[in-house]
């Protein structure tokens, strides 16, 4: 996406703040608090899917396991930071929206924006409808823990955002991402995974 | 002429009874040279006042500004120098460098000082990643000595980092390169050669003084100290400002949880307190800070690190915006509206449409006219965010009445002096920067009493040592948890309380007495009984050579050991990579090593990683590897693992919790 392109998309993303601080019409405590309530509901989603689906097991060895994790991500665009292989931890990142596509993104704001608007509006009335999603200035942090159970190699993973520029505004930026783009993002996770396993050869990871 | 300093004076060049030899180093504002007094016959660093950046040398080599608009601005800021020579010349104390002369030629001015021979405390950490906490504080307290007296007379250094800090031969740390230039240059366009990014405190980043004071030197040094804690610099004040306002979620790591297990944790605090963001949280004083150090004095938690809510941090700065609010405005100061979301033109119709008001679009205008962010200008909305959110926070009238009403701290700097032009940011040191010996065998006192991230963890068993870690609570320089097979270490234990990590390497197990009873090695291992020790023990022989300098043969002897799977030969080849000594240094293969002694329950191992990953800002596997160790009893580890909780989004907290389960179970297992 070219520099025109990104600011497009920048413009529409601060649109809401832009409404927001129309004249000082919408004080900065009132601004917290939309923002905030989105937190809140995006959060309870969020920990819905990941506690849902965040977890699986694999019946082959840690090792294994641990590698084939590893090149889930490394293949969905994600760059490994560190790592404890011994114990089983990894974590990744990447610019959002990785490891979603950009129409994937499309996709989970297309389903999340009417809820989220719908929360904003109880604070900001009709200008709610300005809000839109952005990935610019924000990168996806994913955890993976691959620990040895009794019953297999249990798998995790954990999807965050993180800000890696400043946003425009002295809004505090929402802390968790859209819920139906953490389920789009593990499912996808899931099945790389499984491909993986199947190449070295291990069963696909269960529930 | 150095084809590498294009304006320094050739070699041969005579000063007076000065003869120049070669450049040691280049700044923002002048160059420093090596030369010969040839009336004493002796070597002298002589720094030349040179501002590049509105001054020249010309055919003659005399000193010219670039400009007739600059020729005040060059001439008020020779006068800083020469005042900040004299100064200095009256000042004769060891940790500060001596300034012998000063004298005016080629239309310029000349600062003779002693030549210094040693290696810089950069170089040292570059060569070693961090140092231990004997080494550290065997540097930081003689400076803080000189630094005093310095203040005293109301003068500010304003450029402490470890490149200023020269680390003499005989191991005596000396403050060099007083910076008062930077003060004189001032134009905040200069601003990246005005300050040292990641040592120098928000209050530096403006044009005016007003804010500054031994709080700025002492956030400076503790910034040197974090940087020997955790491998790298603090987070840019600049950035910092941003996670305090809440406009990103960044935040410093505080040392406490980067050190943890491997420094006092009274030393850590100190350490946090002094890098405090804002300048009224700090110690004010050189000697309060010093009793902070020796836990004489507790120190405050730090608490703009780790913000849980960047909305609420916003409250925590208020001391500082108070300052502010009386100092006069930055040099440059953009309009308020400056910082504004008010994007483009599209926006902008959308606001219109929306109701929008015409200031909005004046913004979008003003944006539209190509105004960018330089640093200065980011700098002057940051703190002129800051000032909003005091007045916010003020007309709230919430906390800290008591605190605002404190009388400021009787040393300040004069305003004569706060103005001076000094040789600056990058000003080169006085001294020879060849290598030298290794700078801090003296200082150091032999011990080494704590597995250190990058830094020298293996302890010393002698006697000495455990005194050294004696007065250090949470300081053993033994390895406490290591179930299989390790030789008990000498359990130099100053603090009883149950569960304190303990260090890597340990004595030799003829010389040492057993550990005593910790709750970390009695949680980790509660059914393995230690072995006794082989006779003789190739382990305990590895760790006698390591304590002694004899650091390959150690490697060579622990190195088939750490294979077979033994942890405490493990922990030593960690901590041989983690300072390269004995060992190719590699933190990667550091971390290797220590993770497989960690996987065997191997607390200091667990520690070091926690302060490892902390130091990449990697909270969650800081979390985690601190959790393993507090599960062990590790007190240290336990406040870690606590600072760290409210960094955590709620389901990852779950998931390190399962990883602390499954690292306790594999210590255990094995």
């Amino acid at each position: 996406m070219g520099r025109d392109g990104a600011g497009c998309m920048r413009r529409a993303g601060v649109a809401l703040v832009v409404a927001l601080a129309l004249g000082g019409c919408v004080a900065q405590e009132t601004r917290r608090d939309a923002v905030e309530e989105i937190n809140r509901a995006f959060r309870a989603e969020y920990e819905t899917v990941l506690g849902t689906r965040g977890t699986r097991v694999v019946a082959a060895a840690h090792p294994v396991v641990f590698e084939a994790v590893r090149a889930t991500l490394v293949q969905l665009g994600m760059t490994v930071r560190q790592e404890s292989p011994g114990l089983g931890l990894i974590t990744a990142d990447s610019p959002a929206p990785r490891p979603l596509s950009p129409a994937e993104w499309e996709r989970a704001a297309a389903a999340d924006l009417p809820k989220a608007r719908a929360l904003l509006a109880r604070h900001v009335g009709a200008l709610a409808n300005l809000f839109t999603f952005e990935p610019e200035g924000l990168s996806i942090v994913i955890n993976a823990n691959v620990l040895e159970t009794p019953g297999g190699t249990e798998v995790s993973f954990a999807m965050r955002m993180r800000e890696v520029d400043a946003p425009k505004s002295d809004m505090p930026r929402r802390e968790y991402p859209p819920p139906t783009a953490v389920a789009i993002g593990i499912d996808k996770l899931w099945e790389t995974l499984d491909r993986e396993l199947r190449s070295r050869g291990a069963a696909p990871s269960r529930r | 002429m150095d084809p590498a300093y294009p304006d320094a004076l050739p070699a041969q060049t005579r000063l007076h009874w000065y003869v120049i030899e070669r450049v040691l180093g280049q700044g923002g504002f002048g160059i420093t040279y090596l030369a010969r007094d040839s009336n004493l016959d002796q070597r002298v660093a002589i720094k030349e006042y040179l501002p590049v950046e509105f001054a020249t040398r010309t055919a003659d080599f005399t000193i010219r500004s670039r400009t007739d608009a600059l020729r005040e601005r060059y001439r008020w800021g020779l006068e800083r120098f020469l005042q900040e020579a004299r100064t200095l010349a009256r000042f004769e104390h060891p940790n500060i460098v001596r300034v012998l002369s000063v004298f005016e030629f080629n239309n310029t001015a000349y600062m003779v000082m002693r030549f210094e021979e040693g290696a810089s405390l950069a170089a040292v950490l570059d060569r070693r990643g961090t140092l231990p906490e004997a080494e550290l504080t065997g540097v930081v307290l003689p400076i803080l000595d000189g630094l005093e007296l310095i203040h005293a007379a109301g003068f500010i250094h304003r450029d402490i980092k470890p490149d200023n800090i020269y680390i003499r031969g005989n191991g005596q740390p000396v403050l060099l390169d007083f910076g008062s230039a930077r003060q004189a240059a001032g134009s905040s366009d200069t601003l990246t050669i005005l300050v040292a990014p990641g040592y120098a405190p928000f209050e530096q980043y403006y044009s005016d003084s007003g804010n500054q004071g031994p709080w700025t030197d002492i956030y400076a040094l503790a910034a040197t100290c974090y940087r020997a804690i955790a491998g790298r610099a603090p987070l840019d004040a600049v950035a910092r400002s941003k996670g305090v306002l809440g406009s990103t979620q960044e935040s410093m790591t505080p040392a406490s949880i980067v050190g943890a297990g491997r420094y006092s944790a009274q030393f850590l605090a100190a350490i946090d307190h002094a890098l405090a963001f804002a300048e009224r949280d700090r110690p004010q004083s050189i000697a309060e800070w010093r009793r902070e150090l020796a836990g004489e004095r507790p120190a405050p938690v730090a608490r703009d690190a780790i913000p849980a809510r960047p909305v609420a941090e916003a409250t925590r700065v208020e001391p500082a915006v108070t300052r502010l609010a009386t100092a006069p405005p930055p040099a440059i100061a953009p309009p308020a509206q400056a910082r504004a979301w008010f994007g483009r033109p599209s926006t902008l119709a959308v606001i219109a449409l929306a109701g929008g008001l015409a200031a909005v679009i004046a913004v979008g205008a003003y944006w539209l006219a190509g105004w960018r962010k330089d640093a200065t200008a980011e700098i002057s909305a940051l703190r002129q965010e800051l000032l909003k959110n005091r007045d916010r926070v003020t007309a709230q009238a919430t906390e800290q009445p008591a605190r605002q009403a404190e009388p400021l701290p009787a040393v300040r700097e004069p305003p004569a002096v706060d103005a001076a032009p000094k040789p600056a940011a990058k000003e080169p040191p006085a001294v020879e920067s060849a290598p030298k010996p290794a700078p801090k065998e003296a200082p150091v006192q032999e011990a080494r009493p704590k597995p250190a991230p990058v830094a020298a963890p293996a302890a010393k068993p002698s006697p000495k040592d455990k005194g050294a870690a004696a007065a250090k609570p949470e300081q053993r320089p033994l390895p406490a948890a290591v179930p299989a097979g390790a030789p008990s270490s000498a359990a130099v234990k100053p603090d009883p309380a149950p569960g304190a990590t303990a260090s890597p390497a340990s004595p030799p197990p003829q010389s040492a007495p057993k550990p005593e009873p910790e709750g970390a090695l009695v949680a980790a291992t509660p059914t393995k009984p230690v072995p006794k020790a082989p006779e003789p023990d190739p382990l305990a022989e590895a760790r006698r050579d390591y304590d002694a300098g004899r650091h390959e043969d150690a490697v060579r002897k622990a190195r088939p050991l750490a294979e077979k799977g033994d942890p405490g030969a493990q922990y030593l080849l960690g901590d041989a990579h983690a300072t390269g000594r004995g060992a190719a240094r590699s933190i990667q293969e550091a971390a290797r090593w220590f993770e497989r002694a960690a996987l065997q329950g191997n607390v200091d191992a667990m520690n070091w990683l926690g302060g490892h990953f902390a130091a990449q800002d990697n909270r969650y596997m800081a979390f985690v590897w601190y959790g393993c160790a507090a599960k062990l009893g590790a007190t240290q580890a336990q406040r870690a693992r606590d600072q760290l909780l409210g960094s955590l989004q709620p389901y990852d907290q779950v998931n390190a919790e399962r990883a602390i389960a499954a690292c306790v179970a594999k210590g255990k297992a094995r």
